[in-house]
């Protein structure tokens, strides 16, 4: 009984540890620092473990471990209230191009937690409608109107990004 | 940095061409692989811990009765609430706890107020009771109104003292969240130490729809517990039982019970003990919930209500009502692969089945209020702790009884404890405490 046990644990923990890569994506995403990033993973999994009863399915792991981490990096964010440093960036790595995308993310960053989430799981983690639906238990008509009300805020915080930087690029 | 952002393309476009850098962010695999290391280390030293933990408590008895009474709210009750503003929907939450009532009566209600909001959610705890062992908290949760989920629920309450160490309790309960209006959902959290309480400073945190709120807050204990040391011994026909101690505090009480060991009988619980004051009335009974547990040296600790704030002149402890089953043989042994029960001490249980990963089995009674069905170990002796929801509901005169086991029938005979059972010794006793 206790081995069985043991070897189910186990099971988990190797499932999760197929998706530190995509864990700790997420996690950068948010933090832009590898040390911070690594800790995120390692708490994250930590927790996914401890709460591991609580996941209904096995086919929802992925999103339910996501979940997770938007939620601890959002957390840690609010309570730090703090200035992203940005790591000494090889210009001809890939990191160059993700500093692109600093505005966008910062327009994301002034979303609510939950349009946060929907933000990241549909686009950063290609999560389909039909997907979202079964995982939230809720209509996908309703989420189509919630993406799009949020992408239309998007739009809006990118504007005034760009209204406030008005001789900016191009 | 070439803050370039590609113009023209909408914003689905800008966040399909961000997740496509992301996906060539470099991995720093073997780092990745130190931290979920470092993690499942985390996890096998917690599982380590909790274990000893687990052992701590013997026994646990739950009671489920429903109270057919009519509210009372005195007037001394409903002043003083009126007085705690926006506190009305407390009279909901206590109006089964005379304990609690008494308590805010006695303006013992150390009021909080403080409000964590996280997105669409808000937690507030409005109030706190406290002694040197408990504290009876009382929150409310707010929804904004366009919510895309469902009724919240609370997650892994946690209480964490200065020191950011977690408190430690030896039991803890809620009850369900009532509305209380639109959006807004009331409840209370109960824990109870085994050590004294020292610290004033708390943070209370809990996760509603997976957003963490973290609630500090100050409740200071004031009032002292009362505890007599008794020692009484009692007979019950040829067995022998000593109460021991009693200890009164203003969220509950505590009797400490021990029984010689060679008694005939395990005593499983007694239904009726109450106090009984000086006009023979009854000042504290058994409540809904945990009400008792076991120690590690084979004494039964029992729970009653408080009424701390109303001082009586005098009081008794009786009881006459016994649970018990022969020595020895306080277990059912059940055969999975069959279906049979191999061993039932009186033959009270019935029709047994196993499937779905759970047992089904009927009481003979359907008037028994207490889940006899405790913890559950296979045929090496190892406890199937795997165990996590048991219902329990009348049918035709009988009870039906469900509890999840993550057993398979090749786990040979299983043995669960028996935590309450439908056979009783009556025998009146008395015993004056002051």
């Amino acid at each position: 009984m206790w081995l069985r046990k043991k070897q189910e644990d186990d099971a988990f923990v190797e499932q999760i540890q197929s998706y530190q890569a995509d864990l700790y994506r997420t996690a950068y995403a948010f933090l832009k620092n590898k040390d911070e990033a690594l800790d995120a993973v390692q708490e994250v999994i930590y927790r996914a473990y401890r709460k591991r009863k609580q996941l209904k399915q096995q086919k929802y792991t992925k999103t339910w471990v996501i979940r997770i981490m938007i939620n601890y990096c959002q957390d840690l964010l609010r309570k730090q209230k703090r200035v992203i440093y940005m790591e000494n960036v090889d210009s001809t790595s890939n990191q160059a191009n993700i500093i692109q995308h600093l505005s966008l993310e910062m327009a994301i960053e002034k979303l609510s937690n939950s349009e946060q989430e929907l933000i990241f799981l549909k686009y950063f983690h290609g999560l389909t409608y039909p997907e979202l639906s079964e995982y939230f238990q809720v209509p996908q008509g309703t989420l189509k109107t919630r993406v799009h009300t949020t992408l239309k805020k998007l739009r809006y915080e990118l504007m005034e990004d760009e209204r406030g930087e008005s001789n900016g690029a191009k | 940095m070439k803050g370039v952002n590609p113009m023209g393309q909408n914003e689905e476009g800008k966040l399909e061409k961000w997740r496509e850098d992301y996906q060539d962010l470099p991995i720093p695999d073997q780092d990745l692989s130190d931290s979920v290391r470092k993690a499942t280390h985390q996890v096998e030293l917690r599982q380590r811990r909790q274990r000893k933990s687990l052992l701590s408590v013997a026994v646990v008895a739950i009671v489920c009765m429903i109270f057919v009474t009519t509210i009372n709210v005195s007037p001394t009750f409903a002043q003083q609430i009126g007085k705690i503003p926006g506190m009305s929907h407390l009279v909901e939450l206590v109006k089964f706890n005379k304990g609690h009532q008494l308590a805010i009566e006695h303006d013992y209600f150390e009021e909080i107020n403080e409000t964590v909001s996280q997105g669409d959610v808000s937690f507030t705890i409005d109030g706190v009771i406290r002694d040197q062992y408990g504290m009876a908290i009382f929150y409310t949760v707010e929804l904004e109104e366009d919510d895309l989920f469902r009724t919240p629920t609370l997650n892994e309450a946690k209480i964490f003292k200065s020191d950011q160490s977690e408190l430690q309790y030896t039991s803890y309960s809620f009850g369900g969240l009532n509305e209380s209006s639109n959006g807004s959902y009331s409840g209370t959290a109960e824990i109870f130490t085994d050590e004294p309480i020292e610290e004033t400073e708390f943070v209370f945190e809990t996760e509603i729809r997976d957003e963490k709120f973290e609630v500090p807050f100050v409740a200071e204990n004031q009032a002292e517990p009362v505890t007599y040391h008794l020692q009484e011994s009692i007979s019950i026909n040829d067995d022998e039982m000593i109460i021991e101690e009693i200890a009164i505090t203003p969220l509950r009480t505590e009797i400490i019970i021990d029984y010689a060991t060679d008694n005939d009988w395990e005593y499983l619980n007694i239904e009726d003990l109450r106090l009984v004051n000086e006009h023979g009335e009854t000042w504290a009974s058994i409540t809904n919930g945990i009400s008792g547990s076991g120690t590690t040296d084979g004494k039964d600790i029992h729970y009653l209500q408080s009424h701390y704030f109303d001082e009586p002149e005098s009081l008794t402890l009786e009881f006459s009502k016994f649970q018990a089953v022969p020595k020895g043989l306080d277990y059912l042994e059940l055969d999975l692969e069959n279906d049979e029960i191999l061993h039932d001490p009186l033959d009270k249980f019935s029709d047994f089945t196993f499937r779905n990963g759970g047992i089904e089995i009927y009481l003979d009674t359907e008037d028994f209020h207490y889940y006899p069905l405790g913890r559950a170990y296979d045929s090496e002796g190892e406890e199937i702790d795997d165990h996590y929801s048991s219902s329990m509901s009348p049918e035709n005169g009988r009870s039906r009884l469900y509890y999840s086991l993550n057993a398979e029938s090749s786990d040979l005979p299983i043995t669960v404890e028996l935590n309450a059972y439908p056979h009783w010794i009556d025998d009146f006793n008395q015993v004056t405490i002051e």
